[in-house]
């Protein structure tokens, strides 16, 4: 397999496990926040590996763990993000 | 205190920022410096953006990995976004031009920043600096259209 198709391949791999661990991340996500508010779970195959302080931390034990690179991190918080102008703007194809 | 002195439109502040893996800043330490000149992007300045974000083109030209998910509040209700870790850098003049080159200086910002992939329409910037980075600043901005952040 070429460099960059191997790049892809692992790029489609992640996105997957991000969208698999977010759906289960959401379902423990109330109680999570009992504990575990404003900390990072580091998080493989669907399953919680760690709890850390930083996302640094939650990181650099991912990398560690993982050599293929195949985790997600998230933060316990279900507060939104306010991109300001940016959260309320439609795309021009969205608005048309 | 470094600082930068540049230009605003009246209307926006746009400024060159550095986007650096943040695995690749970890790696300073064994002397592996990154390429500062090849992650240089446009960034809009944007008090009102909690945090920072990225379009996809810029993450995709540095090879970035999402990390995760995080929930962004938009028009439609929540939606959830890549979340990549980088750090920001600023380019700073430092010398005198010499021999047609100014000697350059590049600050690193210290904290990890947890940024958000954003759909950024058209090609005038690449990143949207948020309040993240420009809390740790002193910003200034000038009406004779000249603005100064100190970090």
């Amino acid at each position: 397999m070429k460099k960059n198709q191997a790049s892809v391949a692992r790029s489609s791999g992640v996105d997957i496990e991000i969208e698999r661990n977010l759906r289960v991340f959401r379902e423990k996500l109330q109680n999570l926040k009992l504990h575990h508010a404003g900390r990072y779970v580091l998080m493989h195959s669907e399953e919680i590996v760690g709890i850390y302080d930083t996302v640094r931390d939650a990181q650099t034990t991912g990398a560690a763990m993982f050599s293929d690179g195949i985790f997600s991190i998230q933060k316990v918080s279900s507060d939104p993000i306010n991109l300001g102008y940016f959260s309320y703007a439609l795309p021009v194809a969205a608005a048309q | 205190m470094p600082c930068l002195w540049l230009q605003h439109n009246k209307s926006q502040i746009f400024l060159n920022v550095g986007i650096v893996d943040a695995n690749t800043v970890v790696d300073l330490v064994g002397g592996n410096r990154p390429d500062i000149q090849n992650n240089m992007f446009t960034a809009l300045l944007d008090t009102g953006a909690q945090v920072t974000a990225i379009s996809k083109r810029a993450a995709d030209k540095l090879g970035l990995r999402p990390i995760g998910k995080v929930p962004i509040q938009g028009v439609g209700g929540l939606s959830y976004h890549n979340n990549y870790l980088f750090q920001v850098a600023m380019v700073i003049p430092i010398g005198e031009q010499n021999a047609g080159k100014i000697e350059l200086a590049v600050h690193i910002f210290h904290k990890p920043i947890e940024g958000v992939e954003l759909n950024i329409a058209g090609d005038q910037f690449d990143v949207l600096l948020g309040m993240d980075i420009i809390s740790n600043c002193s910003l200034a901005i000038e009406g004779n259209g000249t603005f100064s952040l100190s970090f």
